[in-house]
């Protein structure tokens, strides 16, 4: 055994984020860890990175026991190379010291400057299949080739034993996402290990060679490829049957549904030479936004949400027209936007779940010039039943909630603006399956009841299922549009690679 | 992938603009300078000018590595007085004094001051900020009770900073020495850790560097800085004087700020902040040649700070945190 994890517990404060994990991983292998958000996983990662230190339990790698100067540099000179769910970078700092970041000494490089720049554009070169210019501050980048620097990261110090992969997956488009999984066989070609984790069943299914569930904390069980359907895997990791268990798609109902229009765009431009977008969107309408990554995806729905640089996006209420050219505007109008990177752009982790939800609506608890807590409570707990969200006290810090539950909880913070449309980007990237579930009954709740959805995601199964229709970008401009009817995997990736024939 | 291609030239473009901007103002006020008044950079009084540049120049440096690795050294001031204080006080009379000796022994005390707090920081997780706090305090109150009035240096090797030595005047040897060593030490990849963490503390733990002992080395190399400040200083007065600490750390802050290296870490570096120094010595010098009542004098130094520390942020706009 190259890795052998025995009885490992760690908690922060009250919270046992890890209670009894063990397992083993062979030379050679990508073992897989799945779990749902808060069973452990991150945890498990961060002790055997050496950023934290377990309370109990033994980790060996190749038999030696991991000892009190158990640290990430310690880990890695043991051969420990991990690459984090947060993608951590140093935003002022170039792509290229973003990369080499922590390999040499203090006084003394291990490789040259010639070196080091050669084998950065290698490894990025072998992920993207063409380098971003390495002395530009990683900051300029978009979350998904930071992401990939952070994988670079762990790539130049060729991992000698194992590589961990934290939810690398998660940002990723799919052609860099295969060019991971062919550098990742390589890997266990070449004996090194690869500890797997991803929310993507498909992704687990296509390179596990074995899977560890972790509930809560514990470790469940280990399965071999040939056992490890998804069906089983979700099984043990919740109880649940499926992906879309209480969410099944009525789609003939819901083409009926969209109602009169709510919100037009026209003639938006999202780059100087891309071909302008007119668009339209009904009351009760579900609106994929889909395209690999960088295509003008995520620059259209900023452009929803009052950042159109060109062309007019109006707001349309009984008849009554409205230009919508702020943010601030958007969101006078009934329009609210969940941003994508949760962290930076959503959470106040320094304040609790109570004040993170009442952010948008801060006056709404006041009577007599006073905030009262148990009016923001008791709102709040209305949501939490129709979120289903999981917390204890509404006064702990959000950051003691999984990210599945601060999730649920900026969405919760919107839709007390009690908005006309909803936008949001990637809403369930990186939060576990039920915690998925719970956002996609609730979209359609809120369809039904007449609010207008346009949802980017990168997760193909999503869209299909949950959208009334979805707009597949391209070079910066609208390349396809899918009715349900017509949404099929196939028909997306075509249309992704600019493929006309997916277009039925 | 297309996005890509529209990053290329990005890099240089954003790191020289700061430059710039500190750059152009640093010889507007210069030319300023040599209107109102045109003897101060000729060839007799250059040496003295750059002589009282040069504790500015020293202290805003000094600032400098803290400030990148994400910290902030308050005491800077309070140890560049220390400095000045111990030669005076301690070496000159005991016969320590010659050049060859003062000089080690200052800058292993700076750096000996700068390694406490670095400590404090790393070891005993003390927020940058009240260390630098509590630094400032303690080494201006052991300044205080080493010297509790101004004294009189006897005649020494700093006086001759005011005047040339060899082909050079004196001060620009020690304002050019911590920019030498940095030049030395970027050739190593400890300069370029300091500003990951300054950029990113957990970020660069992860990624295995020893975060502890960066801080520690930055914060003994700004005490090395502000050491050498303390030479110039003595050259400048020919005294000791404890009480003027504080307003040299103030100096400096504003000096870093102005050269592009924002308080928060990553970013910035040395010349800036030599520009920024020499920005603000051109002002002070300005409003001591313009009538200005002495009693408005910091009034009006202080509005000018902030409004060209203002241009400088707006004409060269930090990193954009998320952009994409």
């Amino acid at each position: 055994m190259l890795l052998a994890v025995e009885g490992l517990a760690k908690a922060f404060g009250q919270t046992k984020a890890l209670r009894d994990c063990s397992f083993s991983v062979r030379r050679g292998e990508v073992h897989a860890i799945v779990g749902e958000n808060g069973s452990g996983k991150s945890t498990l990662v961060k002790i055997l990175a050496g950023v934290h230190r377990p309370d109990q339990g033994t980790v060996r790698i190749a038999d030696i026991p991991i000892d009190h100067t158990h640290s990430p540099r310690t880990m890695l000179a043991r051969g420990v190379v991990p690459v984090f769910q947060e993608t951590l970078v140093a935003p002022s700092q170039s792509i290229l010291d973003n990369i080499w970041m922590g390999s040499d000494g203090l006084f003394r490089h291990r490789f040259s400057k010639r070196e080091k720049r050669d084998l950065a554009q290698a490894a990025l070169i072998d992920l993207l299949g063409e380098a971003p210019p390495l002395d530009v501050p990683i900051e300029r980048l978009p979350l998904s080739l930071r992401q990939v620097c952070g994988i670079a990261r762990a790539l130049v110090r060729k991992p000698r034993d194992i590589l961990i992969l934290d939810e690398s997956t998660s940002a990723l488009d799919v052609a860099t996402r295969d060019r991971l999984f062919a550098i990742v066989r390589e890997q266990t070609a070449g004996q090194a290990s690869v500890i797997f984790i991803s929310h993507r069943m498909d992704e687990i299914e296509e390179i596990a060679d074995r899977a560890t569930v972790l509930r809560t904390g514990s470790s469940v069980a280990t399965l071999d490829r040939d056992e490890a359907t998804p069906a089983r895997l979700v099984r043990l990791m919740s109880g649940a049957e499926n992906l879309t268990e209480g969410a099944e798609p009525d789609r003939g109902m819901r083409v009926k549904r969209a109602g009169g229009t709510v919100l037009e765009g026209h003639d938006i431009v999202l780059r100087p030479d891309a071909a302008p977008i007119d668009f339209k969107l009904g009351a009760g309408e579900l609106v994929g936004l889909a395209g690999l990554e960088g295509h003008g995806q995520d620059a259209f729905l900023s452009a929803l949400w009052g950042g159109a640089s060109s062309g007019e996006v109006i707001y349309v209420k009984d008849g009554n027209s409205t230009v919508v050219r702020s943010s601030a505007k958007a969101r006078d109008l009934g329009m609210v936007y969940v941003a994508r990177d949760r962290r930076s752009e959503s959470l106040f982790p320094t304040l609790s779940i109570r004040d993170n939800f009442a952010a948008a609506t801060p006056a709404e608890d006041r009577r007599a010039g006073i905030l009262w807590r148990s009016r923001t409570d008791r709102r709040l707990a209305h949501f939490r039943e129709q979120l289903s969200i999981k917390l204890g006290s509404a006064g702990l810090p959000i950051t003691t909630l999984s990210g599945g539950n601060q999730q649920k909880v900026v969405i919760a913070r919107w839709l007390a603006v009690d908005p006309t449309i909803l936008l949001l980007n990637d809403p369930t990237r990186g939060i576990d399956l039920n915690a998925k579930r719970d956002v996609y009954k609730l979209l359609r709740t809120l369809a039904e009841e007449g609010v207008a959805v346009v949802m980017l995601s990168t997760e193909l199964d999503e869209l299909i299922e949950l959208m009334d229709r979805v707009l597949v970008f391209r070079e910066g401009t609208l390349f396809a549009e899918f009715a349900s009817t017509s949404l099929s995997r196939a028909s997306l990736v075509s249309g992704f690679f600019g493929q006309e024939d997916g277009d039925a | 992938m297309r996005s890509l291609s529209s990053l290329r030239g990005m890099a240089a473009e954003q790191r020289s603009r700061t430059y710039i901007f500190t750059g152009v103002l640093a010889a507007v006020l210069f030319v300023v300078n040599l209107i109102k008044d045109p003897g101060f950079v000729s060839g007799g009084t250059l040496p003295q000018t750059l002589a009282n540049l040069a504790p500015f120049a020293l202290v805003a440096m000094a600032t400098v590595p803290s400030v990148v690795s994400g910290g902030l050294d308050f005491s800077i001031g309070p140890t560049l007085s220390l400095s000045n204080i111990f030669l005076v006080v301690v070496l000159l009379p005991t016969g320590l004094g010659a050049p060859v000796l003062a000089i080690p022994i200052l800058l292993c005390l700076g750096a000996a001051t700068g390694a406490l707090s670095g400590m404090a920081i790393s070891l005993l997780r003390v927020p940058a900020i009240i260390t630098g706090l509590c630094a400032l305090f303690v080494i201006s109150g052991i300044n205080q009770q080493v010297l509790a009035t101004p004294q009189e240096a006897p005649s020494n090797w700093t006086d001759h900073l005011l005047g040339q030595i060899g082909p050079v005047p004196g001060a620009l040897l020690l304002i050019a020495a911590p920019p030498i060593l940095w030049l030395l030490l970027r050739r190593t990849p400890l300069i370029t850790t300091m500003f990951s963490v300054g950029a990113s503390a957990p970020t660069a733990f992860a990624s295995g560097v020893n975060v502890a002992t960066v801080r520690v080395i930055a914060y003994a190399l700004g005490g090395m800085f502000a050491a050498l400040g303390g030479i110039a200083l003595t050259g400048v007065l020919h005294s000791a004087d404890s009480t003027i600490g504080l307003r040299y750390s103030l100096i400096a802050i504003a000096a870093v700020s102005l050269g592009g290296t924002p308080i928060g870490g990553g970013r910035g570096g040395l010349a800036g902040a030599l520009l920024g120094a020499t920005s603000i010595f051109l002002i002070q010098n300005l409003l001591l040649t313009i009538d200005i009542p002495p009693q408005w004098l910091d009034v009006v130094y202080g509005a000018v700070l902030v409004i060209a520390v203002v241009l400088s942020t707006r004409i060269a706009p930090r990193g954009i945190e998320g952009a994409a």
